[in-house]
Order: structure tokens, then C-alpha cells, then sequence
């Protein structure tokens, strides 16, 4: 409705009035007091009983819009967490070792090998949109081919998750079935959950050894006398060990009883020794056992 | 019971004929007064209380709208009324500060109302004969439209009520006025050319059959002698 619409009246009852405005609508609208050929500014429309009904049922549409958008967002969000973000992770241990990471629907969304048997496994391999059953089925059937299981092989699968109770569910329910898929194949493999306690090195490795030196055996030496050792001719004597020796003997039974100051070297230094007396004081001895008696 | 379905009847047969459902309303009068005065606190004064118009059209709706399975028609026609007051006070809250012109002021010692102070700058007689002028139009514009079988309460009735399908209309009259001989086609067949239109403005067949008693009435309002009529429709004529 634009700006200063006028409206003619054009026709006049008891209750209503049909009025024309600017823009050639007629409308019904409340008679107040008005008479035909009268151009009014304001007007009450009449509201037909059929455009309550359409509103009514356009607020219904809108609202059942809405509620539908709603649900279509909260089940898309919780769908896309559902179908799209990864949950858990399966590690399946034939030798080669392969782990998939899994969304709660059991769509597996990403392979790895975890060593090089698991990545020659999965070389090649697509998984993208295959359910959990599927890729592990189809990765025994590889590992069969490929020569990495055989007959007495051995098949361990451990889910992590943090929702156990899902993870152990689900182990069960991949035991069952893969245990249901080798029964094509005349082998005896068995299936378990968990690791294998294996010895076999994940990677070759090379590992130094030192190896110690022998060490060679002492041969026993024969014992021989000890020959006395003639001091040099210019040598006292004071001061060696042997005349140190002779000198505590002959001082054993000296009145003080211990190292007297005699026996020392600064004795032997003396100028006494120098002009051969030395020989006459040895012989000599004899003064010291006088004065003992 | 009998009085209840009796009324039913008047009710139905009001809703299709516009002289049955001013009878009914005149003989409802009393009621429709008592409706408006429980809101007004006072009796109701006709030309001058704009409650007492809003009553009588929301009495119309409840007409329209009734059916039988709605209960007692004239409870039914109560509660329409009440809603009806309601919906109209809340329009009119924005309108709170504007000051009525028939409000009571003291002069002297005689009691006046506003608009009585006023000075009406139009020109009441130079109005009056305009009035009777267009009075006069419509009326001829009228006997056209009955020379087809419409009044204008049918007319109004089938006018576009989306704005979408006003301008579709607005679109054929366009067409038709570029191409003056469907509008005399118009006059003297009394048919209105619905395949040349719809050809001729691109607007489906169906929107025109739809609308055909209102696309009369402006293709009509646009032919030769009615120009107080042609004038009042400026916006219309902004727009073709």
C-alpha cells in the first residue's frame, strides 16, 4: 500500500463499505458513516474468513519449515559425526600389521601400515566408503594372496575407542565375521583379539656386539734367594735401607730403646765418617755395650 | 432450538447475498451495540465512535466465517468481535498520542467539541458537488458493471489480495489499454477477451479467468466516461 492512498467510496451497506483505492484495488472495509462518491484517507479492511485460513496454514508451513530445518541441521550434524568423524581404530596383526581408522558407523575413513608387510598389504587397496567388515575381509583375502597367511596363521584384532563397550562389541561382531569369511578358504587360521606376542623385529635393525679382548694368563715365577745387594764402593752405606737395617740392630739394644739420633742420616753425614774413622767407630761398637753394662 | 437454526439459515443465506446479510445485520443491531458498549463502558455513538464500525464489519466477518459445527452462532460472532476490538486497539496504540477531534473542550460555559473550533479549509459546497459529481459516475459506473452481472461487492470480493496478482492484472490492463479494440470488444460483446489478453500481456489464462469479474469492472473503469473514476486511480496510472 503506497504512501497517501485515498480511497473512493463506491458502495455503501449496513456493516461494510466497498471502497476503490489508487491502485484499482476494491476492498471491503468498515462503513464509518460514509457515502458513495466520499474520498476517505483511513480505512479498516475486512478480513475474509478464507485469507485466516491461508495464513493459518502459511504459519503452519512456515513453522513445520522451520522445525524441518532444525531437525535436517541436528541430524546432519549428528549424522555427520555418525558417518564422517573417526571414532575409534581397528589394528589388525596378521604379521603385516594394519590399523583403520573407523567412524562410529563402522565406515572406515582411513589405512595405515604400521610396518612394511602392513604397507604392502594396503599398497594399492581402496577403502574409501567401505564398511569395517569389508576392508577386513578383503585385507585377509590380500594377506592370503600375498603369501603372509597361511595355513595355522594367526589373525589378532584389537579396537580402541573411548567408548569400550562399542569396541568390544565391536570385536565380537568382526571375529564373528571374518571367522564366517575364512571358512571359504581349507585353512586353519585362527582369530583372535588382541596382539600377537611376536619376536620377529617390526624393522630390521643392526645391533653392534662388542666382543671383549682375551686377557693373557701370568706364567708362575720361580723363587730364587735373595742376593744381598753389595753397596757401591763409594757408597757409606748411610742412608740405604740394608745399613739402615744393620744400624736398627745394632741399636736394639741401645738404653732408650727406639730410633735413637744416632741413626740418623745427619749422623752419617757428619765429617766423622769422611776421614776414615768410620770403620774404627763400627768396630768400635763396643763403647755402646760398655755403657749397657 | 428452532430460533438457533432459524438464525443458522439467515446466517448462510448472508453470506452469499449482501441485501440478506444487511437485514441480518439490522435486526442484530441491539446486539451488536451491547458488543460494542462492554468495551466502550457506555453506549456507542453512531457516526462518531469508530469501535461501533469496527463491530459491525467484524459481525460481517463472523457471517462469512461462520459454519455450523463452530457452535452458537452468536457466541461465535462475540468472540470475532472481541478479537476483532482487540486487534484494532493494539493498531491503534501508535497512534495513542494523537489527539480525537471530537473530544470534549470547555468553552464558557457551554460544552464544545474540538472539531467544532476548527476551520475546515475545504470547501463544503465546492465538496458537495464534487461528491454528487462522482456520486453520479459511480452510479452510471455501476449500471455498466450490472450490464455484466457484477456489483461492486462482487468485485471487491474477487479482487487480488496479493500483490503478486495485482501486478498481473495491472500488467492486462496495460495490454488492453495499448490495444484499445479489446476494450471495445469488451463493451460491446460483454465478454472479456481472456485469450487475447493473456497472449497480449504474458499473464496466465488462469490468473485472468481467476480475477475476470475485477478485471471487468478496471478494463471498464478505462473506456470513455469515467474520468473522475480514471482520475482517482493516478497510482494506477503511474504504474501502467
Amino acid at each position: 500500500m503506497k504512501e497517501n492512498t485515498t480511497y473512493l467510496v463506491m458502495e455503501v451497506h449496513t456493516a461494510y463499505a466497498v471502497l476503490l483505492d489508487n491502485e484499482g484495488r476494491f476492498i471491503k472495509a468498515a462503513n464509518a458513516g460514509y457515502q458513495i462518491g466520499d474520498v476517505v484517507e483511513k480505512a479498516f479492511p475486512l478480513k475474509y474468513p478464507e485469507d485466516r485460513k491461508k495464513q493459518a496454514a502459511r504459519i503452519m508451513r512456515f513453522a513445520a519449515g522451520l522445525a524441518a530445518c532444525i531437525c535436517v541441521a541436528v541430524f546432519g550434524v549428528y549424522e555427520y559425526q555418525y558417518f564422517f568423524l573417526p571414532y575409534g581404530t581397528l589394528q589388525m596383526q596378521i604379521n603385516p600389521d594394519v590399523e583403520m581408522t573407523l567412524s562410529r558407523s563402522g565406515r572406515v575413513l582411513d589405512l595405515d601400515g604400521i610396518n612394511e608387510d602392513g604397507e604392502t598389504l594396503i599398497d594399492g587397496y581402496k577403502y574409501d566408503g567401505k564398511d569395517k567388515y569389508t576392508v577386513t575381509d578383503e585385507l585377509t583375502d590380500r594377506a592370503i594372496n600375498l603369501g603372509f597367511l597361511g595355513d595355522g596363521g594367526q589373525v589378532a584384532l584389537l579396537v580402541s575407542s573411548q567408548n569400550a563397550e562399542w569396541a568390544e562389541s565391536l570385536e565380537k561382531d568382526l571375529i564373528d565375521e571374518l571367522n564366517e569369511h575364512l571358512k571359504q578358504y581349507d585353512l586353519t587360521i585362527n582369530v583372535s583379539v588382541g596382539t600377537i606376542e611376536t619376536d620377529v623385529l617390526d624393522e630390521p635393525q643392526s645391533i653392534t656386539i662388542p666382543i671383549p679382548e682375551p686377557e693373557p694368563v701370568p706364567a708362575p715365577e720361580p723363587s730364587a734367594e735373595p742376593e744381598p745387594v753389595q753397596p757401591a764402593a763409594n757408597d757409606s752405606g748411610y742412608g740405604d735401607d740394608a745399613s739402615d737395617d744393620l744400624y736398627d740392630d745394632d741399636s736394639a739394644g741401645s738404653p732408650s730403646g727406639g730410633d735413637s739420633s744416632y741413626g740418623d742420616g745427619s749422623y752419617g753425614d757428619s765429617s766423622y765418617g769422611d776421614d776414615g774413622s768410620d770403620d774404627d767407630n763400627d768396630d768400635d761398637n763396643g763403647w755402646d755395650d760398655d755403657i749397657d753394662d | 432450538m428452532s430460533g438457533g437454526h432459524e438464525l443458522t439459515e439467515q446466517v448462510y443465506a448472508a453470506k452469499t447475498d449482501p441485501e440478506a446479510a444487511d437485514a441480518l445485520i439490522r435486526q442484530y443491531m441491539g446486539f451488536i451495540r451491547a458488543e460494542a458498549a462492554k468495551f466502550l463502558h457506555r453506549a456507542p455513538v453512531e457516526g462518531q465512535d469508530e469501535e461501533l464500525s469496527i463491530v459491525l464489519l467484524a459481525f460481517y466477518e463472523a457471517i462469512l466465517g461462520y459454519e455450523k459445527h463452530r457452535g452458537a452462532f452468536l457466541a461465535y460472532a462475540s468472540r470475532g468481535i472481541r478479537n476483532r476490538l482487540i486487534d484494532h486497539y493494539r493498531r491503534e496504540k501508535k497512534h495513542a498520542k494523537v489527539v480525537s477531534l471530537h473530544e470534549p473542550i470547555q468553552d464558557g460555559d457551554e460544552d464544545a467539541l474540538k472539531i467544532d473550533h476548527l476551520e475546515d479549509p475545504t470547501n463544503a459546497i465546492e465538496a458537495s458537488h464534487r461528491r454528487s459529481a462522482a456520486k453520479e459516475e459511480i452510479t452510471e459506473f455501476e449500471q455498466c458493471l450490472e450490464g455484466f452481472g457484477i456489483s461492486f461487492s462482487d468485485v471487491a470480493d474477487n479482487c487480488p489480495r496479493q500483490e503478486r496478482t495485482l501486478r498481473a492484472c495491472q500488467k492486462v490492463l496495460a495490454a488492453a489499454r495499448n490495444h484499445p479494440e479489446h476494450l471495445d470488444e469488451l463493451v460491446q460483446t460483454k465478454k472479456l477477451p481472456i485469450a487475447a489478453l493473456s497472449s497480449l500481456s504474458g499473464v496466465d489464462r488462469k490468473t485472468l479467468e481467476r480475477h475476470r469479474r475485477y478485471l471487468i469492472a478496471v478494463l471498464l473503469a478505462f473506456t470513455n466516461g469515467f474520468e473522475i473514476i480514471r482520475g482517482h486511480l493516478y497510482h494506477l496510472s503511474e504504474t501502467l
